[in-house]
């Protein structure tokens, strides 16, 4: 394994993990938006299928943290904007400040580099929101988002707020962090650490260097990503090496803070988990039974804690009917999620279409 | 270190207590065929900590020292402790057969598993003389019961063995050796149906759950206490045996997660936390270091007891 590991990390540095996985682009356009702050967003358009049945609303899909569009669109049959399209669904794919084709902060001159949570959801998430109704011409639009993608949109909520969401689809994104697992509780207290060296974690670099590793799980930690029994090895792989990117530690500060069972804005001023409570669209939280990144009860607790008289929440394992143990990315990246996760993502978006 | 028919046999009193448990606790006790599960437990009488095992719903104390497999019980007693494995029971019920089982200047630790560790929070909310408590997929909460459990609601078996094996096996276990199942079935089932009733009034159609006295309980002990469970546990996953999954932070309770990404060997499924070959490796060294860490040695002066 050691060896395995050396020869990935030298591969890496001569920019080979993506080539070693090389993965093809759906979307049919790419638009790249300045957000007015010096940062970029980046929507990559999935357009309905043609003869697929009409569809009210445009989705739009995000992804989760230290991610980008990958984390939702890897192959032609991991694809959830893929899958949408077909049914009808004009589709767009958030690409958040620093992640992807959203461009990266250049060595020098750039915006700052440290940005939160709320930048992505007072900043980035309206302009991409308001780019959409503008494209499309629709009233609103349905969110989706995985991870960080669903707590953007938390925090959008009670933030901006308004009408332009018409649901919410939140997979494997806990109200709050809770470390359950000791594993990611060690992980936490190190953040600390990082944060001496770095403004902006490196994961992208680290994760394409270890890609040809990634699969199966031989570490712990690498059970808090996912389930490794769910994934495919090729897209494991491939995940690691195009799927993840550098992140502010200013993200990561903010949801590391929140193990205390309140999510807060960056000054500390409001508090996004009592919050909820406040919130009326209606939100469907997607939970998987071995997640430990976002456990079953982070969702649950999310959805006790919404105002909204309209919500579901379901746990995608076993005794739910389901097929496999679903962790953190297998939620949607995993072997049996297009067959048994994305029609119930979809039948709730229908449902408030 | 364990009494197997020879040797140190029970005291007295825990002979009594075993009658009583029998009695009282009104489950019948467990089955002649497994004599070692009997009311006088397991290690010696004078040790220093004595253990009281509670099985979890559907299944009597044979549980915890199958024949031919062994078990949490002799594992406890392998490590110096009393073991004593009590039928479950209501709390009032088992309050007064862990009062019976208490000796002076002996710590008694109470073990719950499951349904059995809920029962064992009513005893302790009903004064049970304990001094620490280990709750193994203990339920501190009830309600938004998932599809499985619903399933078993509606068949409301006469025991487990009345289950349709698939919905058996995915509510209790990821994949127990037939060396263990098949004593499990002959040796350690006990009746299920009311057990269920009550577990159903309990979540009262809650869509998610939420605190149950339980949880009232363990805030209300205020001792150590040890809560483990598995995430792939169906009937009580960690989404119920957390207080921290209810928002409760409760400085001398601590949680443990059984599974891959703590280093656990293998996912668990409920039965799998006490009956699984593994649980040996896995979970009994976790439960001796608690001990050791939270569960001191009695005072030997004479009026320290409490008993």
């Amino acid at each position: 394994m050691r060896v395995l590991l050396s020869l990935s990390i030298a591969l890496s540095t001569l920019g080979c993990g993506r080539w070693l996985y090389p993965v093809t682009e759906r979307a049919t356009s790419v638009e790249v938006l300045p957000t007015g702050d010096g940062w970029h967003i980046a929507l990559h358009r999935f357009p309905p299928a043609p003869g697929a049945a009409a569809r009210r609303l445009p989705v739009i899909v995000c992804h989760g943290v230290t991610s980008n569009r990958r984390n939702w669109d890897l192959t032609e049959r991991l694809s959830f904007p893929a899958h949408l399209a077909a049914q009808g669904f004009d589709v767009y794919v958030l690409e958040l400040r620093g992640s992807g084709a959203a461009g990266r902060r250049p060595l020098f001159g750039g915006p700052p580099a440290h940005y939160t949570l709320d930048d992505y959801a007072t900043v980035d998430v309206p302009v991409a929101v308001e780019a959409v109704r503008a494209r499309t011409g629709a009233p609103a639009v349905h969110w989706v988002g995985h991870s960080m993608g669903g707590i953007v949109m938390y925090v959008y909520l009670q933030r901006v707020g308004g009408d332009a969401i018409r649901s919410v689809t939140a997979v494997g994104s806990p109200v709050h962090v809770l470390p359950q697992s000791r594993t990611l509780a060690d992980a936490v207290d190190l953040l600390p650490l990082f944060e001496v060296f770095f403004d902006t974690l490196p994961v992208g670099l680290v994760s394409e260097a270890a890609a040809p590793v990634a699969w199966p799980s031989r570490l712990p930690e690498q059970h808090l990503v996912w389930n490794d029994q769910n994934m495919d090895p090729g897209a494991a792989r491939a995940l690691a090496a195009h799927g993840t990117h550098a992140i502010s530690v200013g993200v990561m500060q903010q949801m590391a803070a929140s193990r205390d069972g309140h999510l807060r804005s960056a000054d500390g001023a409001t508090d996004y988990t009592e919050g909820l409570a406040g919130v009326r669209t209606p939100i469907f939280f997607v939970a998987g039974n071995v997640d430990h990144l976002a456990p079953p009860a982070t969702l649950l607790e999310g959805y006790r804690r919404l105002g909204a008289a309209d919500k579901r929440v379901e746990i995608v394992g076993p005794a739910n009917g389901y097929r496999a143990d679903y962790g953190h990315v297998d939620l949607v990246m995993g072997r049996h999620a297009p067959d048994e996760v994305y029609p119930v993502l979809t039948e709730w978006i229908v449902r408030h279409d | 270190m364990t009494d197997r028919g020879g040797g140190q046999g029970p005291t007295r009193r825990e002979a009594l207590a075993g009658l009583g448990g029998a009695l009282l606790l009104g489950c019948g006790g467990p089955r002649p065929a497994v004599p070692r599960a009997s009311g006088g437990g397991w290690g010696s009488p004078d040790a220093a900590v004595a253990v009281a095992l509670v099985p979890t719903l559907g299944f009597g104390p044979p549980i915890f020292d199958l024949p031919g497999v062994g078990g949490l019980a002799p594992s406890l007693a392998r490590a110096g402790h009393r073991v004593h494995a009590l039928a479950s029971a209501d709390g009032p019920a088992l309050a007064a057969g862990l009062r019976a089982l208490r000796r002076a200047g002996q710590r008694l630790i109470g073990v719950g598993h499951g349904w059995g560790g809920a029962e064992l929070l009513r005893a302790v909310a009903a004064g049970a003389p304990v001094d620490a408590l280990i709750l193994i997929a203990t339920p501190l909460g009830f309600g938004g019961e998932q599809r499985a459990v619903q399933a078993l609601w509606a068949r409301r078996p006469a025991d487990w063995g009345a289950l349709p094996a698939p919905l058996a096996r995915r509510l209790l276990t990821r994949g127990l050796p037939e060396r263990v199942r098949a004593p499990l079935i002959a040796h350690a089932r006990v009746p299920l149906a009311s057990t269920l009733d009550r577990w159903r009034e309990r979540a009262a159609g809650r869509p998610v759950p939420v605190p149950d006295e339980g949880l009232a309980a363990l805030r209300g002990f205020g001792g150590p206490a040890l809560c483990v469970s598995s995430p792939t546990d169906a009937l009580f996953p960690p989404h119920v045996c957390d207080p921290a999954a209810f928002g409760a932070r409760l400085a001398t309770v601590e949680h443990r997660l059984v599974a891959p990404v703590d280093g656990a060997s293998r996912h668990f499924g409920h039965l799998d936390l006490v009956a699984h070959p593994e649980a040996r490796s896995t979970l009994d060294p976790t439960f001796e270091a608690w001990i050791a860490a939270h569960v001191p040695p009695p005072d030997p002066s004479p009026a320290a007891g409490r008993g």
